[in-house]
């Protein structure tokens, strides 16, 4: 069958039926149709029908040309439905595959649909959703792979970072061409996030990327670039950048400076660093790990040392001048385990006394703090030499020797060296107070070792974090529960109570009674339930029993939550008295319980 | 007001498990034919409540409970699954007489429904034909505003003229002819964005598709007529299933009538395709579609659950299923390649390799014959114009810029996006895949014919292979 002429009559039809069908009536070239259909409706009646039709709507009239024109748009629609061309001429390539091939997920569509929902749209809650849907593992699906390459553009930027941070990452090196397609170097924060996620799912192949970023790219896209930079040929150009007015260019500068390994890099830094100032505006090139840029920084440290130590406290714009530098420098040993630092935080931790004293009237051990501070960081030898005098040290001053002293020596050597402030707590006939508030101070940092206390009850249903805590608690020496059990210091035991250990399990045990009868209920009462779960006390189930009944009769809701979870980690044996407790408590109390009761039977030992 | 929510459900299911966790049932037994679960439970008042769950049909489950509350099924007949699920121990025990009762009248009103539907149904002859006359009318009204469309000519619509003729179209739901009304609202839809600006081939693409619309209203009125002329003209006939017209006016099949006329098919297994939900702004209303394979038939059938704003709270939403539906009682719709198809109760089972090998039997490998089966189906003004169907390809693969999927003959379909507008993407998933899944597979497709290209081609929603449904839609 010919389509030309049905075609041209259809294209006819299209037109008259934008115009309206009132112009329908004696339209030429409508009637300039008819001829050469009746000629085809000699071979095919169809066209012999059409051109009836098409002879209807040139002779209507204005009442009839709707109905006319109608009826010729729907015969010649159903005759071009028909005649659809299908296929395609040519040779048939592969599809070029992108990446290792990923393939869709079975997630629920109403999940897919949310979460789409959420990456393309704005509004409130969208954070939390997407945060939320992660625990569904939804990611990585081709489906929602574009979703989420447009959330890179999204206004909400804590969307566009869990983005570029956490969704994207897992699609994997594949997702670079798809990346690329919409990257706009001259774009805004959504192409900065694109550059980002290019350099962290491809590093290598993200360079050159980065290198024309460099040269056209707008401020937000160059920023990240400027970071991303570590090829000692773009040293030039980050040294210009480094001087760039904007503060997020200088310091992007800086600090993809200290990173390169580059001679002229470390030399430019050393420059800025023996400028005179605050050198605050350096800080990110103070950073480097360039020998010789730590050896100017160390010479610097001294120098500015040695300047607050001459600088008279009453010339007040040059003394604070001389403090802040100083400041500056000490902040950028964070962290440095070399040599020099090394020799250099020893050489100034006998001055300390002299450098507190330069820090003028109203100081506040800064400086002495500082060093302190990277003393515990940097090597053993620092280490050493800071829990030696810890005879001599202020309570924050001791937590940072025993917090040392738990980094680097033996559980044994830590008992040694600290547990006299524990004993002195108890027999010190003068100066008590000071004595307790040492005692403290090394209790507060082996419990903060180990990680034991309670703060909210989401601490407790993490079952990660449960984990982690007992394998911290048994780092710990022994003696040290020993000890607390005789000096009753119930918040170590709350720490350190263990498996087998009967006299903690009575102090626990007497504590958690003396708390359930008492007027009121405060937090600690957790604490108390918390080392009875983990230092599995025989009566434990008998114990959390008595406490959600207290708990219920007191009306302390607050607790019910973490109570509960505690029920799904006990033996399996206490499922009978679970169940006539539940039975025994009000309804809605019991029901507070009921599914962690549920969680406990259903577990599979 | 009713207001329940999933957090609702999901307490009363809490609920009923806590009763047997508290020992609240003091009884569980079931009936010696094991048809029966009743047992009593200890609830506020002194009396034990009465909580029963009858198995008589397994598809459709019965629940009751001496208790007062108005949650169905209540806690304690929920409790008393949960009680059967954990290996509580059920005795063999006497059906109490109050239950026996009620069991005995549900079998009365079971057979009574049985015999019921096999009785002709009587029909209120002058209600019919007043609300037939009134449907006429009601298409002369839908012919006189096609008419009127027409006169006006596709490209003087705008907003605001679409909006003064959908207000006209609301005497059509007056005359008992929501479909009709429908139909119009979906040519008028299509000019609500006239302020947008649009590039000329999208604008042409709305002529064309309203050109298309206008020709379907046409059909609509004339086909109505002489289908609601034939029903006035016999009162005692039932509505048309060879076409479907009765639908396109608005006819709202009950299961009962369909079951009346023969559209069911009983022990059905069906297993779900694709599936698509999608908010239709215009209708105001939230779309459930699903695209399902009749293992039984090889036929492509759709679910369809409208939930409208103003009710979405009241109406479950549905989602993708993974599993094989187990269909007792399936009815299908009239109408095309695809018609829609409703059931009340059902299992299910996981999906097996002998599903998957089945799929592939029924999907087609000849395109040739597809394609003229779909153009055939087409030509009709009132067709659905996007049939899904299930192609067996050999490859597909690229020509140029446009993708192609190939069956072992060499016949070519051309891949589009085009298809449902609220449809996700997917020919840009397949470059995604690995490339093993285009070769040699079943390409679940919607086939659509572009009015102004003219070119039939298909765009892909689900590739099935021999172990796994890749679904690329949601």
């Amino acid at each position: 069958m010919s389509i030309a002429v049905l075609a041209q009559v259809y294209d006819e039809v299209h037109r008259l039926s934008i115009a309206g069908s009132s112009v329908a009536p004696g339209d030429f070239r409508l009637k300039k149709l008819i001829a050469p259909l009746e000629k085809s409706g000699e071979k095919a009646p169809v066209f012999k029908k059409v051109a009836e039709t098409v002879s209807k709507v040139v002779e209507s009239n204005e009442a009839t040309s709707a109905e006319a024109l109608l009826d010729l748009s729907t015969l010649i629609n159903a005759i071009l439905y028909t005649q659809g061309e299908v296929g395609a001429e040519g040779d048939l390539e592969p599809v070029e595959q992108i990446g290792a091939g990923l393939l869709p997920k079975r997630t629920p569509a109403s999940l897919m649909k949310s979460v789409a929902t959420a990456l393309t749209t704005t509004g409130s809650g969208r954070l939390e959703l997407l945060q939320e849907s992660l625990a569904q593992d939804p990611f990585p699906d081709p489906r929602l792979l574009g979703p989420a390459i447009d959330a890179l553009d999204g206004s909400y930027y804590e969307v566009g970072d869990l983005v570029e941070q956490s969704i994207l990452p897992q699609y994997g090196k594949s997702i670079v061409p798809i990346v690329l397609e919409k990257f706009d170097p001259k774009g805004g924060a959504g192409d900065a996030r694109r550059l980002s996620l290019l350099h962290r799912v491809d590093p290598e192949g993200a360079e050159s990327i980065i290198h024309k970023v460099l040269e056209d790219g707008s401020s937000e896209v160059k920023i990240v670039a400027i970071s991303k930079l570590r090829d000692p040929k773009s040293v030039s150009f980050l040294i210009e950048q480094s001087k760039a007015k904007a503060a997020k260019v200088r310091d992007a500068a800086f600090s993809a400076l200290a990173e390169i390994d580059s001679e002229d890099a470390a030399k430019y830094l050393i420059e800025r660093m023996q400028e005179k100032g605050h050198l605050r505006t350096v800080r990110e090139g103070l950073k480097s790990r360039h020998p010789k840029a730590v050896k100017a920084l160390l010479d610097e440290v001294r120098k500015a040392w040695q300047t607050l130590l001459d600088t008279k406290e009453s010339d007040k714009k040059a003394h604070e001048a001389a403090h802040t530098r100083l400041v500056t420098l000490l902040a950028a040993l964070e962290d440095r385990t070399d040599k020099g630092t090394e020799t250099l935080l020893l050489e100034l931790f006998p001055q300390r006394a002299a450098i507190t004293k330069a820090e003028g009237k109203n100081s506040a051990k800064t400086c002495s703090d500082c060093i302190m501070a990277r003393m515990a960081e940097c090597s053993d030898k620092t280490r050493d030499r800071l829990i030696a005098e810890h005879e001599s040290y202020e309570d924050y001053e001791l937590t940072m020797a025993a917090q040392a002293a738990l980094r680097q020596g033996t559980p044994a050597t830590f008992y040694d060296t600290f547990h006299v402030y524990l004993e002195n707590a108890k027999t010190a006939k003068t100066k008590k107070r000071i004595a307790q508030s040492k005692a403290e101070t090394i209790t507060q940092a082996i419990c903060h070792e180990v990680g034991a206390v309670y703060h909210y009850w989401y601490h407790i249903i993490s079952k990660e974090r449960e984990q982690e805590v007992i394998k911290q608690r048994d780092k710990i020496d022994p003696r040290w529960l020993d000890l607390a059990v005789k000096h009753e210091n119930m918040e170590l035991i709350y720490a350190l109570a263990r498996p087998g250990h009967s006299s903690a399990h009575k102090k626990l045990e007497a504590e958690l009674k003396k708390r359930l009868k008492a007027k009121k209920v405060d937090y600690q009462l957790m604490d108390v339930v918390s080392a009875i779960v983990r230092s599995r006390h025989p009566d434990t189930a008998d114990l959390l029993i008595e406490t959600i009944r207290s708990a219920s009769k007191r009306g302390t809701s607050y607790y019910t939550y973490a109570l509960a979870h505690f029920i799904p980690a006990l033996d399996k044996s206490a499922l009978p008295k679970l169940e006539a407790l539940l039975s025994e408590l009000p309804d809605g109390e019991a029901d507070r319980y009921v599914m962690a009761v549920a969680e406990l039977k259903n577990r599979r030992d | 007001m009713i207001s329940i929510d999933e957090d609702f459900i999901a307490a009363a299911a809490k609920n009923g498990r806590g009763l047997v966790l508290k020992n609240k049932f003091v009884a569980l037994h079931h009936s010696d034919d094991n048809t029966l679960l009743f047992g009593e439970c200890q609830g506020s008042g002194k009396t034990p409540y009465l909580c029963s769950a009858d198995f008589t049909d397994p598809q459709s489950v019965t629940y009751r409970c001496s208790c007062p509350s108005r949650q169905f099924p209540c806690k304690h007949s929920i409790g008393l699954l949960y009680a059967y699920v954990d290996g509580k121990s059920f005795t063999p025990g006497e059906v109490p007489e109050a239950l026996q009762d009620k069991r005995e009248k549900a079998a009365a009103r079971a057979e009574k429904k049985k015999v019921d539907a096999s009785k002709p149904r009587k029909v209120n002859k002058s209600a019919l034909a007043k609300k037939i006359k009134a449907q006429l009318d009601g298409l002369e009204l839908l012919e006189k505003l096609t008419f009127d469309l027409v006169r006006l000519g596709i490209g003087n619509m705008n907003a605001k003229s679409a909006s003064e003729f959908e207000k006209q179209a609301k005497q059509l739901g007056n005359s008992y002819l929501p479909g009709a009304q429908t139909a119009l609202h979906d040519y008028t839809k299509l000019f609500f964005d006239e302020d947008e600006v649009k590039t000329t081939a999208a604008q042409e693409a709305i002529y064309s598709e309203a050109l298309d619309q206008l020709g379907r209203l046409h059909s609509l009125v004339r086909q109505g007529r002489t289908y609601l002329q034939t029903r006035l003209d016999d009162p005692e006939l039932a509505p048309e299933t060879e076409s479907s017209i009765a639908a396109w006016l608005g006819h709202a099949w009950q299961l009962r009538e369909l079951k009346d006329a023969g559209l069911v098919q009983t022990d059905v297994e069906l297993v779900q395709l694709s599936f698509n939900s999608y908010d239709d702004i215009a209708r105001r209303e939230w779309v459930d579609t699903g695209t399902w394979m009749n293992l039984n038939t090889g036929a492509i059938q759709l679910t369809q659950n409208f939930r409208p704003y103003s009710a979405a709270k009241y109406i479950k939403e549905q989602d993708s299923f993974f599993k094989v539906a187990q269909v007792g009682e399936l009815c299908v719709y009239p109408g095309d390649v695809n018609p829609r198809i409703r059931w009340e109760g059902m299992t299910s089972r996981p999906l097996e390799a002998k599903d998957f090998k089945k799929i592939r039997s029924f999907a087609h490998d000849n395109f040739a014959d597809v394609i003229k089966q779909v153009k055939n189906q087409l030509k009709a003004p009132l067709a659905d114009k996007l049939p899904l169907y299930a192609l067996n390809f050999d490859r597909i693969g690229r020509v140029g810029d446009r993708l192609v999927v190939q069956d072992k003959k060499g016949q070519r379909l051309v891949l589009t996006e085009h298809g449902l507008a609220e449809e996700p993407s997917t020919c840009n998933l397949l470059p995604l895949l690995p490339s093993s899944r285009l070769v040699g597979h079943t390409l679940i497709a919607r086939f659509r014919h572009d009015l102004d290209t003219r070119k039939l081609e298909v765009k892909p929603l689900s590739i099935v292979t021999s172990d796994s449904i890749d679904r690329l839609t949601y």
